[in-house]
């Protein structure tokens, strides 16, 4: 009986050993790593209606600024789509941030969409704006899980 | 007795036991699998009205697909989209609707929505799951993961039982069945000759299948993955990436708090949902032209990820992207997985029966037969020398003097942890139940 309870006991390590193995959070880094493109604004989400804005933001790969970017457009609109510019290529600073210069018509909810490319892939974030005071309705759809389509959808490029 | 005697006795109640207990389950196995290999062919019969549409000249574009799926299903939540694979294939749209996950079949170039499918009416989806987990969920899932691992036993028993043990081996009844040596002669080699040329092609498909099993497959796929020689992360196990827009604290936009009425767990991020046409053109980009589906991301910190399994392991494609600017978070190929996790994905489509075809379908096929044939012929090997009134097992030797094969059996469980559960069951059962109880003890001829 004794071998019976050694091997159980034997088994029981092995099990204990062997199971309930996780992928470690680092594993990541022994597999190809990807730079991806990102947007950081430098200028706040809340601005102020008939006043000359500016909406700057700096485009990072690798946490430094990016370099061989084909275009940086942006496109704002409001969101009952009264207020609309599209696709305009944004201002490049002296320090190597991107700017374009807005005058919001009136108080309510914007959309600001940063669109940019490299050889490898192309992105759009949108950010949510506020001008002055939010409306009843755009504080509804905020809170609606519906999303919200974007300006453009990168087809001219 | 003789050693050598023990010895086969001991291994003959074991292979005898093993394939009793697991014949059922083996026969499942190999049912299922031998239907599952040719899923295309019998999926592409079943669905072909849905999937199978006349191309036209323009296509609505990916989120305006799945804004008419919306808008048809208000209440479903949209969770994948896939392009036709061709130009005359539909796009399917998966969503989920109440407790149930449906694929809807839609025309891209005349918006018309073709068709709703219930996943659980799916009938390839019914039999792998009864391949992968007997459909009763974990549960069945551990029970076919057992039995593919005691299959191992059988192979390791049997091969030993196999073995010539003349001083000239002859070819008859170790490589060919002997017809004119009678009836109880035939009946074995009809099992053992068999077994012996399957053997290899058995060993192969349950080394293969094992990578995807619920526990021993999950814990060595990380076990493998952390060495950096698996599968990258967040393609078998392991999270994918979060999205990095969001850098600071997934949280929402500043100023909601101030001007927004909603519980303090409401999350409004600071930005939008990237449009999947930003999706689909980074994965034309990268050079994936056709064959993919994109899963949406369900939470706030969740990614896209665009994944294609064609047939051939070297095309195999997993990418994250960021579900607020569509940045490409990772990019996994073929090219790099770890040698392990290529020899992994090597054996899942040969499992498959997708990597090579045709030829591969009817070899994996083939062994499915094979193995239904095996189970057949060793129960009526047992049952026609089987005793009225016992199980007719071999008689049981003490461990003690077999433990040479109980070191092989303690690896086996040390390797497969669910054997090694399994044999403190059997142990436990055995010297509490079987010992002391006259009636078993007679009966299982211990």
């Amino acid at each position: 009986m004794k071998s019976k309870l050694f091997l159980c006991l034997l088994l029981i390590v092995g099990l204990s050993i062997l199971a309930a193995c996780e992928v470690q959070s680092d594993a990541s880094s022994m597999y190809k790593k990807e730079q991806p493109l990102q947007v950081s604004f430098v200028s706040p989400g809340e601005y102020e209606k008939h006043q000359k804005e500016k909406i700057q933001f700096e485009v990072l790969q690798n946490e430094k600024k990016a370099q061989n970017l084909q275009f940086v457009h942006v496109s704002v609109w409001s969101s009952d789509r009264a207020f609309n510019v599209e696709m305009v290529e944004a201002n490049l600073e002296q320090d190597g941030s991107y700017s374009l210069d807005v005058d919001f018509p009136k108080d309510g909810l914007y959309y600001v969409q940063i669109h940019t490319a490299n050889e490898t892939e192309v992105i759009t974030p949108t950010r949510r704006t506020l001008v002055g005071k939010l409306s009843k309705a755009d504080s509804e759809k905020l809170q609606s899980n519906t999303p919200t389509a974007g300006g453009s959808s990168g087809h001219q490029h | 007795m003789k050693r050598n005697t023990q010895l086969y006795k001991t291994v003959w109640r074991w292979h005898f036991y093993a394939g009793l207990l697991i014949a059922p389950f083996l026969l499942i196995l190999a049912i299922t699998g031998g239907i599952y290999v040719f899923k295309p062919q019998i999926e592409h019969v079943l669905y072909e009205e849905y999937t199978d549409i006349m191309p036209g000249t323009t296509k609505i574009d990916a989120d305006a697909q799945v804004a008419l799926v919306q808008a048809e299903y208000p209440e479903a939540l949209i969770t994948s989209f896939k392009p036709g694979e061709t130009d005359g294939n539909s796009s399917q749209i998966g969503m989920v609707e109440g407790d149930a996950s449906y694929t809807v079949f839609l025309n891209p170039y005349t918006s018309e929505i073709i068709n709703k499918l219930n996943n659980d009416d799916r009938i390839m989806d019914k039999i792998e799951e009864f391949h992968g987990e007997l459909m009763l969920g974990t549960v069945g899932d551990r029970i076919v993961e057992l039995a593919a691992c005691w299959t191992l036993v059988l192979i390791i028993t049997g091969a030993y039982l196999w073995m010539p043990r003349k001083k000239k081996p002859q070819l008859g009844g170790t490589l060919f069945v002997r017809l004119d040596k009678g009836k109880g002669v035939l009946r074995r080699d009809l099992h053992a000759v068999p077994a012996i040329w399957l053997s290899l092609g058995i060993a192969f498909l349950v080394a293969t299948g094992l990578p995807w099993s619920g526990f021993w497959g999950s814990n060595f796929q990380s076990a493998v993955t952390n060495t950096g020689h698996g599968y990258p992360p967040g393609i078998w196990t392991g999270n994918p990436p979060d999205s990095i827009t969001q850098t600071k604290d997934l949280a929402e936009v500043p100023w909601a708090a101030e001007n927004l009425q909603v519980p303090e767990s409401t999350i409004i991020p600071d930005f939008e949902k990237v449009a999947l046409a930003t999706v689909v053109e980074n994965a034309e980009k990268r050079g994936m032209a056709t064959g993919y589906s994109i899963s949406l991301p369900q939470t706030v910190g969740g990614v896209y990820t665009v994944s294609a399994f064609p047939p051939r392991a070297q095309d195999e494609v997993t990418m994250h992207m960021d579900q607020y600017s569509g940045a490409v978070l990772t990019d996994y190929r073929y090219d790099n997985y770890g040698t392990m996790g290529k020899v992994i994905a090597w054996g899942i489509t040969l499992h498959k029966g997708a990597q090579f075809g045709l030829l591969n379908q009817l070899m994996s096929a083939f062994i499915c037969l094979g193995v239904a044939f095996l189970i057949g012929s060793g129960f009526y090997l047992w049952w026609k020398r089987k005793p009225t009134k016992k199980l007719g097992a071999p008689q049981a030797i003490s461990a003690r003097k077999s433990y040479g094969f109980m070191a092989v059996l303690i690896i086996m469980g040390i390797i497969f942890p669910l054997v090694g559960l399994s044999l403190i069951f059997i142990f436990f059962v055995d010297y509490v139940l079987i010992r002391r109880i006259p009636k078993l003890r007679a009966f299982f001829n211990a």
